[in-house]
């Protein structure tokens, strides 16, 4: 099935958005592991197996459009070098990148009919909002409870 | 936070270079193999050239250090100054020389 070049181009930053979601928090996850926080760690890498199971997802619907989805192109990644500065980098790519390309993606599908693909999306956006709820929640925790005491709750036992 | 991950650069080492003496990006890229690879992060390595440039303004209202490509480099900058000094004191050594002969 042809669709238009303009949702194919919004389908391809989407893409993009979420390749480099997929190695930050691929990255980060190694990294806390690394530090010993193997909750955090779980949860990253839970985080990067999603997007990359919605990337997926979203190569095949490209490929159905008779689009190709580009798999070249990747942004900046925002590494941070503690704990906070890795949840806030995370958070600034689920609202500048990531949401905003589903946005952008969303309203070119619906103003051009394509309501499985605007439905395949919408499923990306519930999840991007999750990801920006439990970053913003983890940051709070932070605030209140100050940073010794959460990334004591993150510390768990190997055996 | 990490400015370039292809040479795994972070904000301070900029700003520890910046204040080691680099004066543009390509003192940077020299230094520390910033921006030289994927070039992604060129803006934020421009980012903290004007951070340090406003801070060093902010200490001292003479500062020459330009930050844009091809600036003159703290070498030349003070090579400059040696000069001019060193002008000053010829002149004055002149009119010394000059006001002695008159007296005489």
């Amino acid at each position: 099935m042809k669709a238009d070049r303009k949702i194919i181009a919004a389908l391809n930053l989407v893409l993009k958005s979420q390749l480099t979601g997929i190695n930050q928090y691929f990255l980060h996850a190694r990294m806390f592991a690394n530090w010993g926080f193997e909750g955090l760690n779980k949860a990253h890498y839970k985080t990067s197996i999603k997007l990359m199971k919605e990337s997926d997802k979203l190569i095949e619907r490209t490929l159905f459009l008779e689009g190709l989805p580009n798999l070249q192109s990747l942004g900046k990644l925002q590494i941070g070098e503690t704990v906070p500065e890795a949840f806030k980098g995370d958070l600034n790519y689920e609202l500048t990148s990531q949401h905003a390309a589903i946005e952008e993606a969303i309203k070119v599908s619906s103003s051009l009919h394509d309501f499985a693909t605007e439905e395949l999306l919408r499923g990306f956006m519930q999840s991007c909002e999750d990801n920006i709820d439990q970053l913003e929640t983890r940051l709070s925790l932070i605030d209140t409870m100050g940073l010794e005491n959460y990334l004591q709750t993150q510390v768990h036992d190997d055996d | 936070m990490y400015v370039c991950n292809c040479a795994g650069v972070t904000e301070r080492d900029i700003h520890e270079a910046l204040d080691r003496g680099a004066r543009s990006v390509k003192d940077l890229r020299r230094e520390l193999n910033v921006a030289n690879d994927c070039c992604q992060c060129v803006c934020d390595v421009k980012r903290c050239l004007r951070e340090h440039q406003a801070m060093c303004q902010a200490v001292d209202p003479q500062f020459l250090g330009s930050h844009s490509v091809g600036a003159q480099t703290n070498q030349q900058v003070n090579q400059q100054a040696n000069q001019q000094a060193n002008q000053q004191v010829n002149q004055q050594a002149s009119n010394q020389s000059a006001l002695g002969r008159a007296a005489a």
